[in-house]
């Protein structure tokens, strides 16, 4: 929305400046028109007032409030979930999409305090793991029905949840080792089907962190390797082969960025977890990091900001960290600020360079096709 | 998305879905406070310090913790947790206590004893001599906001009682809380 408004600005501006005439002008209004997301910001505020309807709707059950009779509860909360779902069908079926996917959360996480309600009522002590996969499967199948992105990325979070409380009883490692692929899997089937978006950027978050719960879990360093390797290859398969993996999967700058993210997160992880007794361990793992970093910006950093971004990111804090490391306990307080302040410097500079290149190869890209 | 009409009775079966699997837990609870026979057992105070954890109680029993020598029957030789049938008959007090433990199910129970299906906590392959730790899904109690004291020094007194309801298959449900002899909290069937 904020997008749109501003490119009718510069619009308005081409206009009156003689660069376009007033056909073009109008054309170019209403492609910005059409091509504008129909979720923008009453869609966002939509859904933030659902998630804080949904969050009432879960502290009013574990309150456990005597003033309403137990059963009056249940009552209410088929009647939420009645409303959310039927309710939301019926704003689908006149095509306010904001609201249908507003009223299909609140009762998807009705659905879930439902569950948790029953629990309390009968003292219910097993495991909080079985009830979370109870939520999710009920999202993942209103999902399914309704065709809804919103229950899509709903389900990813309760998948994410479970998780969590599988990490925290402790006791489940043998069943989300194998589980939490499964529904990511089914979530990523959802997406395909719903054409959901958010929700792609949850499952990846969700995979990352059962990487490092896996990893937590077995102690085994080739968890890690295997998942940073895997994290290089989609990195090298966005930067290099970048048609054939945005025709297969449409997602090809994310996948790239993602798996980069994983790469640096594993690389970063030995830096400071497993080798961080020996500075020259530490060192030759820093240089790792670098050399990841500059092949980001020199692969794909001219066409895909994220992986730019966090190269810059994380060239700059390696930088300083290795320098502090290995010069940095030589010297004194004053000397240390000086050469900080030198460091940082040259690192704008490296950036600011590095930005103007970056740009000259985008205008030939851009030239190119 | 969906749109017109038809998504409308997708939107009423997703409803009735997901309100049936929430009925489905509530039939089968309150079918073992209706079918479900008695038991007395006496909880035990774990550490006063960590009763109240938030608005629940935690509960446990004399057969929370059973030795390895206590079980008969042949353990579950695939890893992770695994069910376990521990028999209860009761005693001079009305209260019921330990008779007995199996990995498989029992079919030759004296008519006063009664069997309770657990779940062992700590993995049922490592623990050849030691003691498992074993839940029944009666280890909590909710109480409303602010209410978990009085129970707390109740139980710091050792002298709560838990009235169990036990299903056939041995899905353990609890009923009533007492204290001497008191009725704490009754649960209704709904």
């Amino acid at each position: 929305m904020a997008f749109s408004i501003g490119i009718k600005k510069h619009i308005a501006r081409w206009q009156e400046a003689g660069l376009i005439d007033e056909v073009t002008a109008d054309l170019l209004r209403k492609d910005v028109e059409k091509t504008r997301t129909s979720f923008g910001l009453g869609g966002i505020l939509a859904v933030l007032g659902a998630v804080l309807l949904g969050a009432a709707i879960i502290s009013l059950v574990a309150a456990n409030w005597e003033i309403l009779p137990r059963l009056v509860r249940v009552v209410m909360i088929i009647l939420l979930l009645w409303g959310g779902y039927v309710g939301g069908a019926w704003r689908a079926s006149l095509g306010d999409i904001r609201f249908s996917e507003a009223l299909y959360l609140i009762a998807a996480i009705t659905f879930g305090a439902g569950i948790a309600l029953i629990g309390q009522m009968y003292h219910l002590s097993g495991e909080a793991t079985d009830a979370a996969l109870l939520w999710a499967a009920g999202a993942m199948i209103a999902a399914l029905f309704l065709r809804s992105a919103i229950l899509v990325a709903t389900s990813v979070a309760i998948v994410a949840i479970y998780l969590f409380m599988a990490i925290d009883g402790g006791n489940d490692a043998q069943t989300y080792a194998w589980l939490l692929p499964v529904l990511l899997v089914i979530s990523a089937g959802l997406v395909w089907y719903t054409k959901a978006e958010v929700a792609r950027h949850f499952i990846v978050l969700v995979l990352i962190a059962y990487v490092f719960a896996l990893f937590d879990e077995f102690d085994d360093d080739w968890i890690l390797w295997l998942a940073g390797i895997t994290g290089g290859a989609l990195f090298l398969a966005d930067a290099l082969a970048t048609t054939a993996l945005q025709r297969l999967t449409g997602w090809s700058k994310a996948i790239g960025a993602y798996g980069f993210l994983m790469l640096l997160l594993v690389l970063n992880y030995f830096q400071f977890d497993r080798y961080d007794s020996e500075v020259s361990d530490q060192v030759i793992i820093g240089f790792g990091i670098l050399a990841c970093a500059i092949a980001g910006l020199v692969l794909s950093g001219y066409r895909n900001l994220a992986v730019r971004w966090m190269s810059y990111s994380i060239f700059s804090l390696e930088v300083l960290y290795l320098a502090f490391k290995t010069i940095g306990t030589l010297i004194g307080t004053a000397s240390f600020f000086l050469s900080a302040g030198v460091l940082v410097l040259l690192l704008a500079a490296f950036v600011v360079r590095m930005e103007r290149r970056l740009q000259k190869k985008i205008a030939q890209a851009e030239g190119a096709a | 998305m969906f749109t017109g009409k038809r998504i409308i009775w997708l939107g009423i079966v997703v409803a009735m879905l997901q309100s049936g699997a929430l009925y489905a837990m509530v039939e089968q609870r309150a079918s073992i406070l209706r079918s479900g026979r008695d038991v007395i057992l006496l909880s035990q105070p774990i550490d006063p310090r960590d009763f109240l954890r938030g608005d629940y109680v935690t509960l446990s029993y004399e057969i929370s913790n059973l030795g390895a020598d206590k079980i008969i029957g042949k353990r579950p030789d695939e890893g992770g947790r695994a069910d376990i049938y521990v028999t209860l008959a009761e005693g001079a007090d009305k209260r019921w206590s330990f008779a007995g433990a199996s990995w498989q199910a029992r079919t030759d129970l004296k008519p006063d004893q009664v069997q309770i299906r657990g779940r062992t906590l700590n993995y049922a392959h490592f623990a050849a001599d030691s003691t498992y730790h074993i839940t029944y899904g009666i280890e909590r109690y909710y109480v409303p906001e602010g209410q978990g004291r009085a129970i707390e020094e109740q139980q710091s007194e050792r002298n709560i009682d838990v009235v169990i309801a036990i299903s056939g298959e041995g899905d353990a449900q609890i009923r009533a809380l007492r204290s001497s002899g008191k009725v704490l909290y009754e649960e209704p069937l709904y």
